[in-house]
């Protein structure tokens, strides 16, 4: 008789052991991933609708119908604006830059010294509701940049407004262009801070 | 419980002297013992073998939103209930952890996802987390799946069906997404 009076004693033991710990058990599973860090932007599109003196578009060279008025032979007004499709999922920032720090004649041989050879222009750059200006001042070849620092990811259109003033010249307003041709290249960059 | 046995196995070693001091003549003396115990009704879950399901990088590197993310599942041995029962599951979206306030318009800091357990009952118990760009409003009450008979056998917990609160959405870069599910077996009371 005390044997199985035992066992079931030990049987009690076990399972009140079992309900000391829970009548109901959990458990927990956490599930992780990333995003990887990303800037994208599109290709350049020129909005020629607004636009004054624009000339062709090749690609992502833009040429500009007439750089000098007929009459004064000095620089005519030309506006335009350029937008991208863009998106950054971080913190980052958007750099405008320009080559030559103006339109500037590619040299082909010497000119009168009253005679303009660089034409200074503006490049505003608009993003994420932010603004900022490129002066290109054309006061000598050199390369300008200007940063837009944005402190949050954003995507949308990123417009980068071109506009020449009427009679703008490195040898001051109203100067005559020396005959040729003038270049810059604005680059648009985004990247991290 | 273990206290209320060992006074029953006294009151058996101590009956025969105490009531039956039988003085008849007869030649045989009959004991009667009535033994009783109980068994609570109870749950355990068992060994979950990867507490953590990693899914790796889930954007789109193309146009950032989310990606194709690939099902993960893993195991649970040895849980058991020796009566019917109810399995339960809860899940939170995933969230980017080093990202604070609300995204902007566009940016979700969320990846919801379905969550399946499966293995204790037909169908398995099943929660879709459904939380906003910033994982808000995913909801509280858990799916749950009854088992009419004790049960002993091996659960697997599996993730899937990844997506954005929104279709377009962008997903904020961060390296730690994170989401939690929570899995209760319980005895039905």
């Amino acid at each position: 008789m005390t044997r199985p009076v035992s066992t079931l004693l030990g049987l009690g033991l076990a399972l009140a052991s079992g309900a000391a710990c829970a009548q109901t058990a959990t458990g927990q599973v956490t599930v992780t991933g990333g995003a990887d860090r990303l800037c994208a932007i599109g290709a350049p599109r020129v909005q020629a609708g607004s636009s004054t003196n624009l000339g062709v578009v090749t690609g992502q060279t833009i040429d500009i119908a007439h750089l000098a008025d007929s009459q004064t032979f000095s620089t005519r007004a030309t506006s335009f604006d350029i937008d991208f499709t863009a998106e950054c999922n971080f913190s980052h920032k958007v750099e405008l830059s320009s080559d030559r720090g103006g339109l500037w004649r590619i040299a082909t041989g010497q000119v009168a010294s009253a005679f303009a050879e660089g034409v200074p222009y503006h490049a505003i750059l608009e993003w994420d509701g932010a603004q900022s200006t490129l002066e290109a001042t054309a006061s000598s070849v050199v390369a300008l940049d200007q940063t837009l620092e944005i402190n949050a990811p954003a995507h949308g259109p990123l417009v980068v407004q071109f506009r020449v003033d009427p009679g703008a010249t490195d040898k001051g307003a109203g100067a005559p262009l020396a005959a040729g041709t003038y270049q810059d290249t604005l680059t648009v960059t985004l990247g991290p801070q | 419980m273990a206290r209320q046995l060992i006074a029953l196995a006294m009151a058996g070693a101590l009956a025969p002297a105490l009531a039956h001091a039988d003085t008849s003549s007869s030649s045989s003396v009959n004991v009667t013992y009535k033994l009783t115990g109980s068994v609570d009704k109870l749950c355990s879950l068992g060994t979950i073998g990867s507490k953590t399901l990693n899914v790796g990088t889930m954007i789109n590197p193309s146009n950032g939103t989310l990606g194709s993310v690939s099902s993960q599942n893993t195991s649970v041995t040895g849980s058991w209930c020796n009566t019917a029962s109810t399995i339960s599951v809860l899940a939170t979206p995933m969230i980017a952890q080093s990202f604070t306030g609300t995204p902007p318009g566009g940016f979700t800091k969320a990846v919801n996802y379905t969550a399946t357990v499966s293995g204790w009952t037909a169908p398995p118990a099943s929660f879709t987390t459904n939380g906003d760009d910033s994982g808000n409003g995913s909801g509280a009450t858990p799916d749950a799946q009854n088992q009419a008979n004790p049960e002993t056998t091996t659960i697997t917990v599996g993730v899937g069906t990844f997506k954005s609160p929104n279709t377009a959405d962008l997903l904020v870069a961060d390296p730690n997404y994170s989401g939690n599910i929570t899995l209760t077996l319980a005895p039905q009371s």
